[in-house]
């Protein structure tokens, strides 16, 4: 199983809110749950969850003030499931936006699934 | 013992096993291979499976043409390339796949394409594509098999957040201490493992309940190839000499029906360079059964300006054994022209993708 890749935000407290968009590309199918925790606790900010099969924006606004997170943890735990034996690629990844522009990101490589079913999990710690 | 459909299979194949090797003619000679070749360039030509390369990304064949033109790689005397070119260009989106046509049809396309040398120069050139119409047996297509997946999905990322909230520290991974992050990382990705093996044997569950129901639904398979040889071993002077077609059509009348037609047509030019030599052939099989366990009726009927038609029918049985594992089974009769009616007969082991339990 994937150990969690993670990485440090660096954003503008004075700019906009911050957004979070789940990218995927696969014709296997994936969900994800995210989760803010607060600075230093596991308690939680957002918890939402969402899949690739659907026509919805995969976007998000973080809520309050852009300064509010700082120092707050975005954990995003994206499961990918063959539906057939053939299988298949999968690269998935979150982009971080503020003002409409993309500051950070992570995205997977590009794997091959193994077995029935994966899950990857990416963290994101924010810093202002 | 209860004579279940699987018994009766069985004790009809162990029949029709021993009438086989009794009789000691295969029919894989005779009959036609229904199904269209998942290349249809390199099912012209002789190619080497080693010597055909498959792309996954646009990357990797600009990196073999690159090497290719800058004279690092020898080609082998026949070479092949099968690529999808809508998996490799396009962002791959499972709900454009679901709901747009055109694109689906992109993502299934197959382009294959493969040349001959001799003497260092290339000889032939050989180019196919295999596409699919329709297919109401593909799983990536099936929305409510979708939802079951997605429900599972779902209950995965649940269980491991659940976790990771109650077991792993909130300065993971972020905090100095190296040892513990390795600690948390081992901890997390045990979990993960745990989880996914526990939910992997549900999604194999319901998928092998999916494709009970499925098996038997609709598609249309095409393929279309074509080589162009040249005489004088210069690709100026190139050619065709041979054309090949391929079509397969499946769907069932009923639920525990399947009925398959397959057509296969080669065209080639003879010695006076006229397109003369056509062999055509037609099979048509009606399945009885389930996807697992299957009995089966079929009809072959090979035509070819330069032998006598041949006509064949037969009965037969598939069984899934094992895992990845089919016992194929057939006996019947022959008629070619006037001669005598031959009996026929075959008894095959097939291994397939073994699923992962």
């Amino acid at each position: 199983m994937p150990i969690p890749i993670h990485k440090k935000v660096s954003y503008n407290a004075a700019g906009g809110p911050l957004s979070v968009n789940v990218v995927f590309d696969t014709l296997m199918v994936c969900t994800y749950q995210l989760i803010l925790r607060e600075n230093g606790s596991n308690a939680t900010v957002i918890d939402i969850t969402g899949d690739n099969a659907n026509d919805q924006d995969d976007t998000y606004q973080l809520p309050g003030q852009a300064r509010e997170n700082n120092g707050r943890i975005l954990w995003a735990y994206m499961t990918v499931i063959k539906q057939n034996e053939k299988g298949g690629n999968y690269q998935l990844g979150i982009e971080i936006y503020q003002d409409g522009q993309k500051i950070d990101s992570i995205m997977t490589k590009s794997k091959r699934i193994t077995g029935n079913n994966v899950t990857e999990i990416l963290i994101f710690k924010f810093s202002c | 013992m209860l004579i279940t459909p699987k018994v009766v299979f069985a004790v009809m194949a162990v029949i029709i096993a021993c009438f086989s090797t009794a009789l000691a003619v295969n029919v894989d000679s005779l009959r036609t291979d229904m199904a269209v070749p998942g290349s249809p360039a390199f099912n012209l030509m002789d190619v080497d499976q080693s010597a055909i390369m498959r792309p996954g990304t646009a990357k990797e064949i600009a990196i073999s043409i690159g090497n290719i033109m800058l004279g690092g790689v020898v080609l082998p005397q026949t070479f092949g390339v099968e690529l999808s070119p809508g998996m490799m260009l396009m962002k791959k989106s499972l709900h454009e796949y679901q709901t747009n046509a055109k694109k689906r049809f992109l993502y299934r396309l197959n382009l294959s394409g493969g040349v001959t040398r001799a003497g260092g120069e290339v000889s032939a050139i050989t180019l196919g594509t295999r596409f699919t119409l329709f297919d109401e047996t593909d799983l990536l297509a099936d929305t409510n098999f979708t939802r079951l997946l997605i429900d599972i999905g779902g209950k995965i990322n649940s269980e491991l957040a659940g976790y990771t909230s109650l077991n792993i520290p909130p300065d993971y991974p972020f905090s100095s201490d190296t040892l513990k992050i390795r600690y948390y990382e081992s901890l997390i990705a045990t979990e993960a493992t745990k989880i996914n093996d526990k939910y992997s044997r549900i999604i194999k569950e319901k998928r092998d309940s999916v494709k009970q129901t499925q098996w038997n639904k609709a598609i249309l398979e095409a393929g279309l190839a074509g080589m162009g040889a040249s005489p004088d071993s210069t690709t100026e002077n190139l050619i065709a000499t041979k054309y090949g077609l391929w079509l397969t059509y499946g769907d069932g009348l009923w639920e525990n029906n399947l009925n398959l037609v397959g057509l296969r047509l080669l065209a080639a030019r003879d010695t006076s360079n006229a397109f003369k030599q056509v062999n055509g052939s037609i099979v048509l099989r009606s399945y009885i059964g389930e996807n697992n366990y299957k009995g089966y009726l079929e009809g072959d009927g090979t035509y070819s300006n330069q032998d006598i038609p041949s006509y064949a029918v037969s009965l037969g049985g598939e069984m899934n054994i094992a895992n990845g594992i089919w016992l194929e089974t057939s006996a019947g009769v022959k008629k070619q022209g006037k001669n005598r009616t031959e009996v026929i007969s075959s008894f095959n082991l097939k291994l397939s993708t073994p699923e992962i339990k």
